[in-house]
């Protein structure tokens, strides 16, 4: 009976083409289902990555331009940074592969404490901007001008100065200098935290 | 362990008288059919069945072939014998071959099917 070999061969190959596409349709599934897992999961660390760093923010003040950022006791000194390039030593170069300046990085010019603000108002400055730098925050701040009058050797006792607050425009190796000042997240947080509490 | 089929295959004996050989080839027959109530119970026959069912008619064809020409030898009538495969071989067969048909969608496969039929009614006019 050859026909009948025949039907059942290809009713066989049928069959075993039907268990194919079964066990293929199974791993197509299976497959769906593990990247459901992994968006699952991406999801929901990046929900829980979200939901902290909301709640991070949400204790840290929310800094609005143009505010006002006022002096207190508790912040201790103030560190004004200014955006400029360095200039790198024959060894530095060596080892940055021969670069004559750094990239634009923010460099310490300045430094303003409770002698600014005796006899003076205790505003620092106002809130500009802000700008992330090399994954870093940072405030811009346009200075209260009184703090220019103030002298750093502020004597207390007989209220005279002698030295005032210098705008740094040029120092050793170091190059353009931007005209604007730069506090760090972490003080301007800390500052506003202790303004909010007063 | 063999099945009551295939005890009945072994114990069937061409040197036996036609009469006894009839009898012995009878009861192959009846659980040749009681296999086919059992597999069509369900009104679908699955292809394990199918090659099961093929495997016991080739089987069967092969017996009584061996019968005829047993038969022949003897000088016996064969009349019965061709009888017997009309009735209790041959329609069961082409009852099962139908209904494989019917549950088949392929029109391929169907036509087969109706050749198979073709090719088993003239096999013994």
């Amino acid at each position: 009976m050859i026909t009948w070999a025949e039907i059942l061969e290809i009713k066989v190959k049928r069959y075993i083409d039907q268990i194919n596409a079964k066990e293929e349709a199974e791993k197509i599934r299976k497959r769906k289902n593990r990247i459901l897992k992994v968006i699952i999961w991406i999801v929901l660390i990046l929900f829980i990555f979200y939901f902290f760093n909301n709640k991070k923010s949400n204790n840290s003040p929310k800094i609005k331009i143009g505010q006002e950022l006022k002096y207190t006791k508790s912040a201790g000194d103030i560190e004004l940074f200014q955006l400029g390039t360095k200039h790198l030593s024959k060894y530095e170069q060596k080892q940055t592969g021969y670069t004559k300046e750094t990239e634009q990085e923010f460099i310490r010019t300045n430094i303003v404490s409770e002698k600014y603000f005796v006899n003076n108002s205790n505003i620092i400055g106002t809130i500009k901007d802000t700008i992330n730098l090399n994954g870093k925050k940072w405030v811009k701040v346009a200075l209260n001008k009184d703090i220019y009058k103030k002298p750093i050797n502020f004597d207390l006792i007989t209220d005279k100065f002698d030295v005032t607050f210098k705008k740094v425009n040029k120092m050793d190796e170091i190059y353009n200098l931007s005209d604007e000042y730069y506090l760090q997240i972490s003080q301007v947080e800390q500052l506003l935290n202790t303004n909010n509490s007063n | 362990m063999l099945s009551e089929y295939e005890k009945q295959i072994k114990n069937l004996d061409f040197g036996q008288t036609g009469k006894t050989i009839i009898r012995k080839l009878s009861a192959i027959l009846i659980e040749f059919d009681s296999t086919i109530n059992s597999y069509n119970s369900d009104n679908y026959i699955s292809i394990a069945e199918e090659l099961d069912l093929v495997h016991k008619f080739i089987e069967i064809l092969n017996i009584f072939e061996k019968i005829e020409t047993q038969f022949k030898i003897n000088s016996e009538d064969t009349t019965q014998l061709i009888q017997i495969y009309h009735t209790h071989f041959k329609t069961p067969v082409i009852s099962v071959i139908n209904l494989l048909s019917m549950q088949e969608n392929d029109e391929i496969i169907k036509a087969k099917y109706k050749l198979l039929i073709d090719e088993i009614n003239n096999l013994v006019q």
